[in-house]
């Protein structure tokens, strides 16, 4: 039986429309805002007629020797079309050369050879603001801009911004990328401040609290701290993306970013960063996952140091910046994973036919430290046990790799300097059926063993070190001499080597990531007829889907496959966004859009639901934080919550940090040591972010128990 | 297993579910970086001095930190005063052992006297066992390492 929704007053459905907004061949850059997108009403001017939507585009045009800014309804349409009448327009004098634009609160931030525009309607209509706070800034203005040449533009979210009296919301901050100049930009902060950083520029967001500028000079991707914190020019400059490693593609065309995840449009193709995290720099926060993808191929995801990432669309080509190219033995065969898709799995394995390098330094002096393995593989079943990959010395007494057996298992071999440990990934595995294995060695004494994301086996067996310079041959599909255990029934693909280890959240997001490029036509590739080049690059603040937009082609990610490629509306493509189902796009010809269809019974009844949630506040029935605890020997955490590490005082006193910390010292903490002993709070160290406890036995002497319980209640600083 | 750090001040601390080795040492980093100076204009005066991590603290095995150089003094001087808190608790014992005797009512006869050079032979404990401590580079040995005199 189909049933058929009929309209009726006050209950309507929203009609899907598309359409140009405006036939202009001058536009240069475009942002969806509004209050739906901030996630937050503008308590401002609702009531004035035809102000301001809950969802609008806002649109920048080179007019000659001015700027041109319109802000169009995208919450309206009639007939199947959008309304082609903007809201606003403003023109911006003497801005002869737009460069970008960014919205947020209301607030839209505009770029040009001549500094920053701000225009918002909170004093009741469109207009450039030259006042106060946010206003229109140059090298003139007080403060100032490090220079006028803005190339790139931001606006966003501090963590813990003011409230802005115009809206009743947060009060944004804003970021600009500069083209010339000692300076690549500057944090444009609530407080009116303008705090520089050295270098060249390109582009910038703000995300998670943090700016983040891609720099041209260095090719990388630098991040503040977080923004409430920032009070000086040269703000703590931490590497997130350099062209070492984390390694992927820079932000030379445009950037975008939700959450810890950043999309990068460069002229070699589309670079995708997922963040561990946004502190530390490069060195110290290694575990990002990144992506390269251009017309050729899709690298998956490499985990931090990476050391060669292989069998991503060539049998012999390292895709890492390692280029460690790999030796073609006979002919291997090439053909893709699943009929009509895009990535090449490679197979025909033997002694004659397969795959190998010399050994390396980037693998043959790995010692204790850390190693991760990942590939792909379908097979039929081997008649013994073959290598799909890894390294090993002639006297096989060093070997680090991934096995498939006869049986069906697959061993995660980490033979070093002290025993040979085999981590067993059990079931029939050689089920004609693709499969991700991840094998991870924290360090000697610890790995960890992944089968389709999921965590199958462990162990903590110290095999000891894995080095033999020089003497470490690396294979995939074969024994690393060149000779025997040739992985003759398996197909491999996307095979990557690293010397950072992932963690279990990484491991499931990036094979959910992946997997969808095995299935039978998934594309996973740029779309392009012509070029690798990126012109921009957006992702969905609903979805997390990546739009990308090149001259020829509009792709959108799911992961790292295609989810669709909307036909440019006409000429060429230039810019485009995302929000949900909804598509903004400028090409050389006008700005187009087009929208879902939405049932607006069902929007308000899931608004209503949302909102049930917010008068709850904080919970202070719940603990905010537990810990089981020995501090025995070096002390050893059994199990605990919001817990950042516990320090050792000295006998008997150990603090404990929180992850979140509380909102002040007024929280409770109750404690209890093993009956041979007594635990007390150390009352001049109970802080914020920390308590000190300390346990004493029945002769009241400092002691070192094991089994201690401790739990915090009160309010935390985030709630 | 839990990731470990041993401090340049030889204690240690223990990475807990809310926490990661890079994050507590870059915030530790941070945290003894003494910022730049700037001038009205926001030129530098004096460049940021960021301490090297490996100066702070640094990530360690279980097995490594038992003869970790930062943690082996922090290690004996807590084994020392566990060691003076038991000896107390004993002391104590021979303060009212004395008193029996000076009442010569002690459970095994014992006199004054007697009593006495029990109570100068814990009085030596400490001095005995930083002696002894100092000649340990294990923790797990420091740990064991109980005076005769408390055994």
């Amino acid at each position: 039986m189909s049933v058929t929704k009929i309209p009726v007053a006050g209950l309507a459905l929203s009609d899907s429309f598309s359409g140009v907004l405006e036939t202009n061949a001058t536009f240069v850059d475009q942002a969806i805002f509004g209050p739906s997108v901030d996630g937050k009403s503008w308590n401002g001017k609702w009531g004035v007629e035809s102000l301001y939507s809950s969802l609008m585009l806002v649109t920048i045009e080179d007019a000659g020797a001015d700027t041109q800014v319109n802000i169009w309804d995208l919450t309206e349409q009639s007939a199947g079309a959008p309304s082609t009448t903007p809201l606003g327009t403003v023109t911006l004098s003497g801005d002869a050369t737009p460069t970008s634009v960014a919205a947020c609160m209301g607030y839209i931030i505009v770029g040009s050879e001549d500094g920053t525009s701000i225009i918002d309607p909170h004093s009741g209509s469109w207009a450039e603001r030259t006042a106060g706070y946010p206003k229109s800034l140059s090298t003139s203005t007080l403060p100032v801009l490090a220079d006028n040449d803005v190339v790139y533009v931001c606006a966003g979210l501090s963590d813990q911004p003011p409230l802005d009296p115009r809206t009743g919301g947060p009060m944004p901050c804003f970021g600009v990328s500069y083209g010339t100049g000692s300076r690549c930009g500057s944090l444009i902060k609530y407080d009116g401040n303008v705090w520089d950083n050295n270098g060249t520029g390109e582009g910038c967001v703000i995300s998670g609290g943090k700016i983040l500028i891609s720099r041209s000079d260095i090719n990388a991707v630098i991040s503040s701290g977080p923004i409430d914190a920032t009070i000086a020019d040269g703000w703590a400059g931490t590497v997130l993306i350099i062209n070492d490693f984390p390694y992927t593609f820079d932000a030379e065309n445009a950037m975008s970013m939700q959450g810890d995840f950043l999309a990068n449009a460069s002229a070699s193709g589309l670079g995708l960063a997922k963040f561990n995290g946004l502190s530390g720099t490069g060195a110290t926060t290694p575990s990002a996952a990144t992506v390269t993808i251009d017309r050729t191929y899709n690298t998956g995801y490499m985990v931090g140091d990476i050391r060669g990432a292989w069998l991503a669309n060539s049998a012999t080509t390292d895709r890492s910046y390692k280029a460690n190219t790999l030796t073609e033995n006979g002919t291997v065969t090439e053909a893709a994973v699943a009929s009509g898709a895009e990535l090449m799995g490679y197979s025909g394995f033997s002694d004659s036919n397969n795959l190998t390098r010399a050994s390396d330094a980037d693998w043959d002096v790995i010692g204790t430290g850390s190693a991760y393995m990942s590939i792909w593989f379908k097979s039929t079943g081997e008649s013994g046990t073959s290598r799909l990959f890894g390294f090993a010395n002639s006297g096989n007494t060093v070997r680090f790799g991934i096995l498939l057996q006869a049986d069906g298992q697959l061993n995660c071999l980490d033979d070093g300097a002290t025993a040979s440990v085999e981590t067993f990934l059990t079931g029939v595995n050689d089920d004609s059926v693709w499969h991700k294995a991840d094998f991870v060695r924290v360090s000697s004494t610890e790995r960890y063993a992944y089968l389709d994301g999921v965590l199958k086996n462990s162990n903590t067996t110290d095999s000891g070190s894995v080095s033999d310079s020089g003497n470490l041959p690396f294979g995939i599909g074969i024994d690393p001499s060149g000779s025997g255990s040739s992985a003759a029934a398996s197909t491999l693909a996307l095979a990557r080597l690293s010397a950072t280890a992932p963690s279990a959240t990484q491991i499931r997001q990036m094979y959910d990531a992946e997997k969808g490029m095995f299935v039978a036509s998934a594309e996973c590739l740029l779309q392009s007829g012509s070029t690798d080049a990126v012109l921009d690059v957006d992702v969905d603040p609903l979805t997390g889907k990546v739009l990308v937009t090149q001259t020829d082609a509009i792709t959108i990610f799911d992961g790292l496959v295609v989810d669709s490629k909307p036909t440019v509306n006409s000429g060429s493509s230039e810019k485009g966004k995302l929000w949900g189902d909804l598509r903004a796009e400028q090409n050389s010809a006008n700005a187009y859009v087009t929208a879902p269809a939405v049932d607006q019974r069902q929007v308000n009844e899931m608004v209503r639901g949302l909102a049930s949630d917010l008068p709850a506040g904080p919970d202070l029935s719940k603990a905010k934080a537990w810990i089981r605890f020995s501090m025995a020997s070096s002390g050893t955490i059994n199990g605990s919550y919001n817990v950042k590490s516990i320090t050792d005082g000295g006998a008997g006193l150990w603090t404990i940090n929180f992850g979140v910390p509380f909102k002040s010292a007024n929280y409770a903490v109750v404690g209890m040591a093993p009956d041979d002993a007594i635990m007390g709070a150390d009352a001049a160290n109970v802080l914020a972010g920390s308590t000190t406890v300390k346990v004493r036995d029945n002769a009241s002497s400092a002691y070192d128990a094991t089994g201690n319980y401790v739990v915090f209640f009160g309010e935390l600083e985030n709630e | 297993m839990n990731e470990l750090i041993v401090n340049a001040d030889g204690t240690v601390t223990v990475v807990g579910d809310a926490g990661s080795v890079s994050g507590i040492i870059a915030e530790a980093v941070e945290a003894a970086t003494i910022p730049a100076e700037r001038d009205i204009d926001g030129n530098e005066v004096t460049p940021e001095i960021v301490p090297d991590a490996d100066t702070l603290m640094v990530e360690v095995t279980a097995e490594d930190l038992k003869t970790h150089e930062w943690r082996l003094p922090k290690a004996r001087t807590e084994r020392l005063e566990q060691i003076r808190g038991v000896r107390n608790g004993k002391l104590k014992e021979l303060d009212v052992e004395y008193q029996m005797a000076d009442e010569g009512v002690h459970p095994i006869g014992h006199t004054k006297a007697q009593v006495a050079v029990e109570k100068k032979v814990l009085r030596d404990v400490p001095i005995e066992a930083q002696a002894k401590l100092a000649t340990l580079e294990n923790t797990d040995d420091i740990s064991a390492y109980v005076p005769n005199a408390l055994k």
